[in-house]
């Protein structure tokens, strides 16, 4: 068996130190089968290689002959709480968590009907409230036949089933509201990290939720996250993810949500930094009325690659799916994105809508593109459409022919390129930090921002 | 100023401009009237310099100077200003932002100051208030969300704005409500002034009560198939331009 021969690869060696790290004698029984089971399948599966469909354009095996052993927890708080304070969070409700734990001394709770807080607390005090969620690993990925080729993050998730400690769980009771933006503030110093998020709405429960992925130093990190998403019956999250770690880094995410009857997903995802990231972002609209909007931006600059893949599976008629994703790539920076729509044969009057729009700024940039729907019903309205290329030349005609030059030209509509899904956040703070590192990359984009908060302070 | 003479141009292989001559002085008003698909905006575009828009025979002269070789952004800073049919729509970036740039291109390009931003917020309000522009849509991005009316509008601000000496007028009253076509009306005449000459692209003679123009062309077929006073546009609105563009 195949699983046998990766055995003996290097590899092995530092994850058994994560083998070491989670073993805890008073564990539920349940939750030790649960990381049995993720470490047996991420033995079966081991990293992905680019045979399989999924992961074509991203290569991973140097993961095989890195070393990421678990995070030294005992970090210096005020390197920390620096951070915190220059995101301009210092005021906000927030859970920080450094190296995939959380922290409370850095943490301001909100109070709320249901639990805010970490997700190992929870783990410990009300067991029975997480286990039937925390499946991403049971469910879809190829459990009873496992196929390599056909692979997105599974063997990842397995990994962090069997190892993750941590992470940040906010669960919600029935008509429960958070009454301010939460933040999530993932922190990293250097080496493993493996992350889980726990977020739950009851019934008709509301939620705005920022999550931030950031480096705190310049070192090399692995980050492996899971965040699994139950909404009930009407509930609503928004969610927005800004990942901006340093160019050392590796980050893998997955995000799986499955939508119940009316409620909303809102899901947005900016993806500035790592050397590489892979972020699976799966949907599941499991009943009827339910309904999710997608939005997400990545600039894979540099020698930067960045793999967006999305999954929106119809399961139940009347729902609704957008999707936006839009990529800029400069230098010999590297963007995936794979949409996929999958329409149900009970999901009539599905209406699913995905757009991928993308600009290269240099002839060494590359981006893959690759939307697919697998569509089962016969009352259905799908709409999707993916570009790859320059700018807009009737735009370029217009701002050309009031007086700007070419470069000005260009370097306005590529920045109107990208802004426009940082328009679609909810938070000023986000808006502010992305608009800077906008302007930050994009060529002239320092001009453009300065220009435009100066007019803002004229009013 | 400007001197057409004998223009040919096509769009990749398409020949669609078959001999047009043309001679607009400071201080005129011309009107283009023609049927859909005659080449209107293709002339426009030609004038404005847009990319791919090839001049295949024939010359264009403006302010003595041959306008073909240049990029539009030169002809803009020369003082040539087009007021699209369909204005763009650009996410992200404010129209005050935009204009401001412009502005600044065509004062650097002059070799004046640049305007900072209080001096542009002044100079902007004047001419907002002037075709009644709602305040908010300086500040949003530029087009997005615009009405019909407001994008036209939106043209014509910024028309007044950068001060051009030649303006072309592409379809400005398509889509405009009697109301909204005389403030529109009112922007353009006030910016009507001896030194600056206006072409006025027109389907309908309706526009043409409010900016009255000192000569009316007949656009078909790529040509000017005839040219008259004012008369000849209330003349097309009662005949229609049948005859004309069957000959
Ligand atoms: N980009 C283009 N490629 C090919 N043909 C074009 C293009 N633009 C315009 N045309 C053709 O040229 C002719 C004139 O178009 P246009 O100048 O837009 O006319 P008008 O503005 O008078 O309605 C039409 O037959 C149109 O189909
Ligand atoms: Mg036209």
């Amino acid at each position: 068996m195949n699983a046998i021969a990766e055995n003996t690869l290097p590899h092995q060696a530092w994850l058994e130190t994560w083998r070491e790290r989670v073993v805890h004698p008073d564990a539920p029984t349940w939750l030790t089968e649960l990381r049995e089971f993720g470490w047996g399948r991420f033995e079966m599966f081991g990293f992905p290689n680019q045979r399989a469909e999924h992961w074509k354009y991203t290569r991973v095996s140097a993961l095989e002959t890195s070393v990421f052993a678990p995070a030294d927890l005992s970090i210096d708080i005020a390197t920390a709480q620096a951070q915190v304070e220059q995101l301009g969070l210092a005021a906000e409700d927030r859970i920080v968590l450094v190296n995939g734990v959380v922290r409370d001394e850095l943490s301001q709770l909100p109070s709320v009907k249901g639990y805010v807080g970490s997700f190992a607390d929870l783990l410990r005090n009300d067991p029975d409230r997480v286990r039937a969620f925390l499946g991403a690993i049971k469910r879809n990925h190829h459990v009873e036949n496992p196929d390599r080729n056909n692979l997105r993050g599974e063997p990842f998730a397995a990994l962090n089933s069997a190892c993750a400690i941590d992470g940040a769980a906010v669960v919600l009771d029935p008509n429960a509201a958070l009454e301010a933006p939460l933040h999530i503030v993932h922190m990293y110093t250097d080496a493993g990290s493996m992350p889980r998020n726990l977020f739950l709405l009851g019934q008709s429960a509301e939620a705005k939720v920022v999550e931030w992925q950031i480096s705190l130093s310049d070192e090399p990190v692995f980050a492996n996250a899971i965040t699994e998403i139950g909404l009930g019956e009407n509930a609503q999250l928004k969610h927005e993810r800004v990942q901006n770690f340093n160019n050392q880094s590796w980050f893998i995410e997955t995000v799986c949500t499955d939508i119940h009857k009316h409620a909303r997903y809102f899901g947005n995802e900016y993806a500035l930094g790592s050397k590489l990231a892979r972020v699976d972002t799966l949907v599941d609209l499991k009943a009827p009325g339910s309904e999710t909007h997608l939005n997400g931006m990545y600039l894979p600059f540099g020698t930067q690659h960045i793999d967006c893949h999305t999954r929106i599976r119809h399961q139940a008629a009347d729902c609704i799916s957008r999707q936006l994703y839009k990529g800029v790539a400069d230098k010999r920076g590297r963007g995936v994105f794979n949409g996929r729509v999958e329409v149900a044969r009970d999901a009539q009057r599905t209406d699913s809508e995905m757009q991928n729009r993308n600009i290269l700024l240099s002839k060494f940039a590359e981006i893959d593109a690759k939307p697919e729907l697998e569509i089962y019903a016969d009352d259905v309205s799908c709409a999707h459409g993916s570009t790859i290329g320059q700018l807009d030349q009737t735009a370029m005609f217009y701002l050309r022919s009031r007086g700007l030059a070419k470069e000005q030209a260009e370097a306005i509509l590529t920045w109107a390129f990208a802004a426009e899904v940082v328009e679609t956040t909810d938070h000023d703070i986000v808006r502010s930090y992305l608009l800077d590192a906008l302007a930050q990359r994009l060529p002239g984009g320092d001009k453009i921002r300065s220009l435009d908060s100066d007019l803002e302070a004229g009013e | 100023m400007l001197k057409i003479e004998n223009l040919h141009a096509s769009v990749g292989d398409k020949a669609i401009l078959k001999g047009i001559n043309l001679e607009v002085k400071p201080g005129e008003v011309h009107a283009i009237m023609g049927p859909n698909g005659s080449g209107k905006s293709t002339l426009s575009y030609v004038l404005a310099g847009r990319d791919g828009y090839e001049v295949t025979d024939g010359s264009v002269t403006y302010n003595g100077e041959d306008l073909i070789e240049k990029d539009a952004d030169e002809r803009a800073c020369d003082g040539i200003y087009l007021a699209f049919q369909y204005p763009v729509e650009i996410p992200g970036v404010s129209n005050s932002y935009f204009l401001r740039a412009a502005v600044n291109a065509q004062r650097k390009h002059r070799g004046e100051d640049e305007l900072d931003a209080m001096g542009f917020l002044k100079l902007a309000r004047e001419k907002a208030k002037l075709l009644e522009l709602p305040d908010n849509l300086m500040h949003r991005p530029v087009n997005v969300g615009f009405s019909g009316g407001e994008k036209k509008r939106n043209e014509i601000f910024h028309m007044a704005v950068l001060e051009p000496q030649l303006c072309l007028l592409d379809e400005t009253d398509s889509g405009l409500d009697i109301d909204a076509l005389k403030t529109v009306a009112n922007g353009v005449n006030s910016l009507r002034s001896p030194d600056r000459a206006m072409i006025v692209v027109t389907h309908y003679q309706r526009l043409l009560d409010y900016i009255v123009p000192d000569q009316v062309h007949v656009l078909s077929g790529g040509k000017i198939v005839k040219s008259g006073d004012k008369d000849l546009a209330k003349q097309l609105e009662a005949e229609g331009y049948g005859d004309l563009v069957a000959a």
